[in-house]
C-alpha cells in the first residue's frame, strides 16, 4: 500500500515536474524567438452581414540578452558634401557620425562615402580599429559641388558588399540636404535601387537635412529596403538622430523577414496599411527587413468577411512568417491564425473588440488619409486635401472617444493642425517634409 | 654707315630668332600632334577597356542567368510554375522581372489565367508589344565578349572586385535552391559548355523614358526565358565597376596620370550624366568632350565622355620654347648692344681724328698762302745775280708748294668723305697736263737723285677734269719721291684708246723701288692704310694719297690700279685709266668758250 502510495506519489510529482517542465519550455524558447501576434479587431462580428475587418500582425523582437552578444553592424554612411552643405552642417554631419562611429567596436565594419559632383570612398569597408583614423578621414570631408545622390548611395552599397553577410546588419545610412541632380533622380529610380538592394538584404537609411532634399525620393528610398527615414530641419539634431538610428542599427535581432498572409474561407484582402505588399488573389505577401529589440512592428490589413450564420466560427486568415534569427543563426518560421465568431448580440461584439488592435489600425487608416491629402494638395486640390485631412480628424476623433485612447486624440490634433497648415504656402514644404517623415514613421513604427 | 650698322645688328639678332622660332613652333606643333594623338590612343584604351569591363559584366550577368534558368527549369521540371518563378524574382537582386514564352509564343509567366501583382501588370503592359513577336528572341545575337583577357591589366582590381562581387551576390542568393555553390571559374566552365548550344542574347529596348536590358534564353523544350534587368541596379553596379574619384593612393599609376587632369563620364541614352569621376572638375557647361565612345550593345546609345581640362604638357612645352627664345634674344641682343658700342666709338674716335687733321690743315692754310704769296714776291724782288739766295728760295717755294698740296690731299679727301667727289670736266690736252706736273716734280725729285721719263702719246684733245688729273699725278709722283728714290728713274707714259663711242686715256707710272707685294696692292688704296714697316720706316705720310687718287679717277669714270710685278716692271707700277670723251666743239660752243679761256 505503502510503496504504491509511494509510485503514486512519484508519478504524480514527475508528472507535476514534467508539466511544469513543458509548460516553461515556450517560456524559455520564446527568449529568443520573434512574437507573432495576429489580433483581429473585432473577433465578434455581427451575423448576417458582410463586414470589413482589420488584422493586426504584429511581431516583436525578443530582447537582446546581453548587450554584448549583440549582432555585428555593417554600415556604410553616405554624406552628402554638396555645396548646399557648407558651413555648420557639414561640421555638425561630420561630428554626428563620428559620434555614431563611437558606438561601434571590432566586431563591426564601417565605410564613409561622401558625394557631391563625384563620388568619394572616405573610408573603405573597414572593421573598427583603428577609430583616429576613419575619424581623420571623416574631419576630411569639405562642402562643394552638386549631388550625385544615387552614384553616392551605389558606392556605399558596394563598400558594404565587401562584408555582406545575413548575419549582420547590413545599412547604408544616407544624409542629404539637396536634390539629387546628378545621375538618376527620379524617386520611381532611387526605389528600384532600394527595392534591388532590399533584395540583398541591404536596408538604406535616409536622413533628410533641411528643406531642400527630396522626401518623396527619401522615403521611397528607405521604405523599399525597410530603412528608417527621418527629417532633420536643423542639423544639430543630426547626432541625436544618427544616435537612434545606430541604437536602432545594433539592436537588429531578426532580418528578412517575409510575412504570408492567405485568406481563407471567402475572406477577401483590401489593403494591407502601411507597407509595400504584393497582393495576388487571397495572398498577401509583404516584407521587412528587420526587427529590433523588443520593438514592435506590425502590418493592418484590412479584409472583406462575407456575410456568415450566427453561433459560427470562421477562420479569416492564416499567417506565415519566415525570418533570419540573428541569434541562432537560423532561419525560422511562425505560423498563426485569425478566427472570428459571428454573433447577433451586439454587446457580445462590443465586449469582444480588441481595442489596442482597432486603435493600431485607425492610425494606419488615417495614416493613409493623410498620404491622400498629400497627393491632393500635390495635384493643387487644396480644397480636397483639407476636406480629406478634416475627414480624418474626425474620424479618429470618434474612434478616440469610442476607444478611449489619448494616441488617437494627438493623432486627431495633428490632423486638425495638418488640415489649417496646409492653406500656407510658405511652409508647405516643410510641411511636406514633416507629414512624409511622420507617415513614414507611422507606417513602419519607426522607434524614433 | 651709321644707319646700316643697326640694321645689321638687328638682323643678326632676328634671323637667327626666327629660325628658331619657325623650328620651335614646328616642332611643338608636331610634337603636340604626337602628345595629342598619344593620349587619345590612350583615351582610346581606356575608354575601351571600361566598355570592356562593362561587357564583362555583362557576361557575368548572362552566365548567371543561364545557370539560373537551368536551375529554374530542373527545379520545376520545365514547367515553371508560377510560385517559383515568383521566388526568384524576390530573391535576385539584379533582376526586375522574368517572363516565359512557351514554344508557340504564349506568355506562361507572367502567367495569363492568374491573378497578377502590380509589377507583373505594370511588365505585362510595358512588354506587350515586345512579347507579341517571338520572333525576335530567335535571333542569337553576339555574346558580350568575355572574361579572358579582354580587360586591361590596370583594371585587374576593379574586376577582381566584379568578380567578387558577383560571387557575393552569389552568397546572398545562396539560400535559394537555383544557384549552385561552385566557383566563378567553374560557373563559367559551365556556361561555356550550355552557351553554344543554345539561342540566348541580349535585348535593348525603350520603356519607361529609359533603356532596359533584357536577357533571354531558350530552354530545351523551346520555351524563351527572359530576365529584365533592374535598370537602376544595373547602373548602380555599373558605377561600383568606375572608380570612384579618390580614394586614397588606391589607383594605379597609369590611371592616376590619364584621369589626374580629365573628367569620364558615363552618359545615359537621354543624354543625362549618369556618373562622372576623375581629378579635374570641368565646370564650363559648352565644352565639348575631347573624346566620346558609344558603349556596345546591350548599353548601345550609352556612352562614355572624355573630358581634359587642359593639356599641361603641350603648354610647358610652349613655355620652354618662349622660354629659350627669350633668352637667346636678350643673349644676342646684349651681344649686339655691346658691338655696337665698341664699333660707334671707333667711329667716333675716328672722325674725332678726321676732324682734327681737318682743322688742323685749316688753320695751316692761311699761313702757308702767306709763305708762299711773299716768297714769290721776294722771287721777283731778287736780282739775277744773288743765285745762292734764288737757289734757297725756290727750294722754300717747292717745300710749301709740297705741304700746301697735301693739306689739300687732307681736305679733300674729308670733303671727298662728306659728299661724293664731283669732277669738272674742262677741254684740254692730256700730254700738256702731264707735263706741267712733270715739270712742277722734276726739282723736287731730282734732289732725291731721281729722273722723269715721259714719253706722251696722248696729244688728243678731249674733255678731263685737269686738277683731278694733277691731283692724282701728284699723288703717284711724291709716292715714287717717297719709297722709290733709289730707284733712279720714273717712268710716265700715256696713251690714248679710242672704244666703242668714247676715247679712253691711259697713263702709267712705275718706278723702279722695292715695288708693292700682291697682298698688299689693294690695301694700298685703303684709306689711312700704310705698306710695310719697313718701307715706311722713316718716312712721313698720311695714307690718304692712293685712296684719294683712286676715288677722283672712279669720279672720272675711269679706275687707278696697281699693276702686278713682271719682267718689264721692276718696281712699283699704277696704271690710270680715264674716261675722256672727245672735245665735240660744234655741240657745245658755251663750254668751248670757256675752256679755251680756262686754256688760255
Amino acid at each position: 500500500m505503502n510503496t504504491q502510495s509511494d509510485k503514486h506519489m512519484l508519478r504524480r510529482t514527475l508528472r507535476t515536474f514534467g508539466f511544469v517542465l513543458l509548460s516553461l519550455l515556450p517560456v524559455l524558447a520564446q527568449a529568443n524567438q520573434v512574437n507573432l501576434n495576429i489580433n483581429l479587431a473585432t473577433p465578434v462580428m455581427e451575423a448576417e452581414r458582410s463586414h470589413r475587418a482589420f488584422i493586426k500582425v504584429s511581431l516583436e523582437g525578443f530582447k537582446q540578452q546581453d548587450k554584448q552578444a549583440r549582432i555585428a553592424a555593417n554600415v556604410a554612411i553616405v554624406l552628402d558634401k554638396s555645396g548646399s552643405m557648407r558651413g555648420d552642417k557639414i561640421q555638425y554631419a561630420r561630428e554626428a557620425a563620428i559620434m555614431a562611429i563611437k558606438r561601434l567596436d571590432e566586431r563591426d565594419t564601417v565605410s564613409v562615402v561622401s558625394y557631391d559632383s563625384r563620388v568619394q570612398v572616405v573610408v573603405p569597408a573597414t572593421q573598427v580599429r583603428d577609430q583616429r583614423a576613419i575619424y581623420n578621414a571623416i574631419r576630411n570631408v569639405q562642402a562643394n559641388g552638386n549631388t550625385a545622390l544615387f552614384a553616392g548611395v551605389s558606392k556605399g552599397a558596394n563598400e558594404l558588399r565587401k562584408f555582406l553577410s545575413r548575419n549582420k546588419v547590413n545599412r547604408v545610412i544616407l544624409l542629404s540636404d539637396g536634390l539629387a541632380n546628378v545621375g538618376p533622380q527620379s524617386a520611381s529610380e532611387l526605389g528600384e535601387l532600394g527595392a534591388s538592394l532590399a533584395k540583398e538584404g541591404i536596408s538604406v537609411t535616409t536622413i533628410g537635412l533641411g528643406l531642400g532634399y527630396n522626401e518623396d525620393l527619401m522615403t521611397r528610398l528607405a521604405g523599399f529596403s525597410d530603412g528608417n527615414h527621418a527629417f532633420v530641419e536643423n542639423a544639430e539634431d543630426l547626432a541625436s538622430v544618427f544616435q537612434y538610428e545606430f541604437g536602432d542599427v545594433l539592436s537588429v535581432v531578426a532580418q528578412g523577414v517575409n510575412i504570408e498572409i492567405h485568406c481563407r474561407n471567402g475572406v477577401k484582402p483590401i489593403r494591407l496599411l502601411g507597407r509595400e505588399s504584393e497582393i495576388i488573389g487571397n495572398r498577401v505577401t509583404t516584407r521587412l527587413n528587420q526587427l529590433y529589440s523588443e520593438q514592435e512592428k506590425f502590418v493592418i490589413l484590412e479584409v472583406e468577411v462575407p456575410e456568415q450564420q450566427a453561433e459560427t466560427e470562421l477562420e479569416l486568415v492564416s499567417v506565415n512568417v519566415h525570418y533570419d534569427n540573428l541569434l541562432t543563426q537560423n532561419q525560422e518560421q511562425l505560423a498563426g491564425q485569425s478566427i472570428a465568431r459571428f454573433s447577433r448580440s451586439q454587446l457580445e461584439v462590443k465586449a469582444a473588440r480588441d481595442d489596442k488592435a482597432l486603435e493600431a489600425a485607425v492610425e494606419q487608416v488615417a495614416n493613409e488619409y493623410s498620404r491622400d491629402a498629400i497627393e491632393a494638395r500635390d495635384s493643387g486640390d487644396l480644397k480636397g486635401a483639407k476636406k480629406i485631412l478634416q475627414d480624418s480628424a474626425s474620424y479618429l476623433g470618434s474612434q478616440a472617444k469610442s476607444l478611449n485612447s489619448p494616441r488617437l486624440q494627438e493623432q486627431e490634433e495633428e490632423a486638425r493642425q495638418d488640415a489649417q497648415a496646409l492653406e500656407s504656402d510658405q511652409n508647405w514644404n516643410k510641411q511636406r517634409k514633416e507629414l512624409k517623415a511622420r507617415q513614414y514613421k507611422r507606417a513602419t513604427q519607426q522607434a524614433y | 654707315m651709321k644707319r646700316r650698322t643697326p640694321l645689321l645688328l638687328a638682323i643678326i639678332i632676328a634671323l637667327p630668332l626666327l629660325l628658331l622660332t619657325w623650328f620651335g613652333v614646328r616642332l611643338q606643333l608636331d610634337q603636340q600632334q604626337v602628345v595629342a594623338h598619344q593620349l587619345s590612343n590612350l583615351v582610346t584604351g581606356r575608354l575601351q577597356s571600361i566598355d570592356a569591363q562593362f561587357q564583362e559584366h555583362f557576361f557575368l550577368l548572362q552566365q548567371r542567368f543561364i545557370r539560373q534558368a537551368d536551375a529554374l527549369q530542373q527545379e520545376t521540371e520545365g514547367r515553371y510554375t508560377v510560385e517559383s518563378v515568383r521566388r526568384f524574382i524576390d530573391q535576385s537582386a539584379a533582376v526586375k522581372q522574368v517572363f516565359v514564352l512557351s514554344a508557340t509564343g504564349e506568355r506562361r509567366f507572367p502567367p495569363s489565367d492568374q491573378p497578377l501583382n502590380r509589377q507583373e501588370q505594370s511588365f505585362v503592359e510595358l512588354t506587350r508589344n515586345l512579347l507579341r513577336d517571338p520572333e525576335r528572341f530567335t535571333m542569337p545575337t553576339s555574346d558580350p565578349v568575355g572574361s579572358q583577357g579582354a580587360v586591361s591589366q590596370g583594371y585587374s582590381g576593379a574586376n577582381k572586385g566584379e568578380l567578387q562581387s558577383a560571387r557575393l551576390s552569389d552568397s546572398v542568393s545562396q539560400k535559394s535552391r537555383y544557384s549552385a555553390n561552385d566557383s566563378v571559374q567553374a560557373l563559367s566552365e559551365s556556361a561555356e559548355l550550355i552557351a553554344p548550344e543554345r539561342p540566348h542574347g541580349w535585348i535593348a529596348w525603350y520603356a519607361e523614358a529609359g533603356l532596359q536590358q533584357i536577357f533571354w534564353l531558350q530552354d530545351n523544350d523551346g520555351n524563351t526565358v527572359g530576365f529584365a534587368l533592374n535598370s537602376a541596379r544595373l547602373l548602380s553596379d555599373l558605377i561600383n565597376l568606375l572608380p570612384s574619384s579618390s580614394v586614397a593612393g588606391v589607383d594605379t599609376a597609369v590611371t592616376a596620370e590619364l584621369e589626374m587632369n580629365s573628367e569620364i563620364r558615363l552618359v545615359n541614352d537621354r543624354g543625362e550624366v549618369a556618373y562622372s569621376w576623375g581629378g579635374a572638375l570641368v565646370t564650363a557647361k559648352g565644352q565639348k568632350p575631347l573624346q566620346t565612345l558609344p558603349l556596345s550593345h546591350p548599353l548601345a546609345s550609352w556612352r562614355l565622355a572624355y573630358y581634359a581640362a587642359e593639356l599641361p604638357v603641350v603648354i610647358t612645352g610652349w613655355l620652354g620654347l618662349i622660354v629659350l627664345l627669350v633668352l637667346l634674344a636678350a643673349g644676342l641682343s646684349t651681344l649686339a648692344y655691346l658691338l655696337y658700342r665698341e664699333h660707334s666709338r671707333e667711329l667716333r674716335e675716328a672722325e674725332q681724328r678726321v676732324n682734327f687733321v681737318n682743322q688742323v690743315s685749316h688753320e695751316l692754310k692761311t699761313p702757308l698762302t702767306n709763305v708762299r704769296l711773299y716768297t714769290e714776291m721776294l722771287e721777283q724782288e731778287l736780282t739775277d745775280d744773288e743765285t745762292v739766295a734764288q737757289r734757297y728760295l725756290a727750294v722754300i717755294g717747292s717745300e710749301a708748294g709740297r705741304l700746301s698740296r697735301l693739306i689739300e690731299h687732307v681736305l679733300s679727301f674729308s670733303r671727298s668723305k662728306r659728299e661724293d667727289v664731283s669732277v669738272r670736266y674742262q677741254q684740254g690736252i692730256i700730254d700738256n697736263c702731264i707735263g706741267q706736273v712733270v715739270e712742277l716734280f722734276t726739282p723736287v725729285l731730282s734732289a732725291r737723285n731721281l729722273r722723269i721719263r715721259f714719253t706722251g702719246k696722248a696729244s688728243q684733245l678731249c674733255h678731263f677734269d685737269s686738277e683731278a688729273l694733277e691731283q692724282i699725278l701728284n699723288n703717284l709722283l711724291s709716292n715714287c719721291e717717297k719709297y722709290a728714290a733709289e730707284g733712279r728713274f720714273v717712268d710716265i707714259s700715256s696713251w690714248q684708246e679710242g672704244e666703242a663711242d668714247r676715247l679712253c686715256s691711259y697713263i702709267r707710272v712705275s718706278d723702279f723701288g722695292p715695288g708693292v707685294s700682291v697682298d698688299e696692292r689693294e690695301k694700298l688704296f685703303e684709306p689711312f692704310y700704310r705698306g710695310s714697316d719697313k718701307l715706311t720706316e722713316g718716312v712721313s705720310g698720311t695714307g690718304i694719297g692712293l685712296g684719294l687718287a683712286r676715288d677722283l679717277a672712279r669720279a672720272h669714270q675711269g679706275e687707278l690700279a696697281a699693276e702686278p710685278c713682271s719682267s718689264e716692271v721692276l718696281g712699283a707700277s699704277f696704271l690710270l685709266r680715264l674716261a675722256t670723251p672727245t672735245a665735240m666743239l660744234i655741240d657745245k660752243p658755251d663750254r668751248e668758250l670757256d675752256d679755251e679761256t680756262g686754256v688760255l
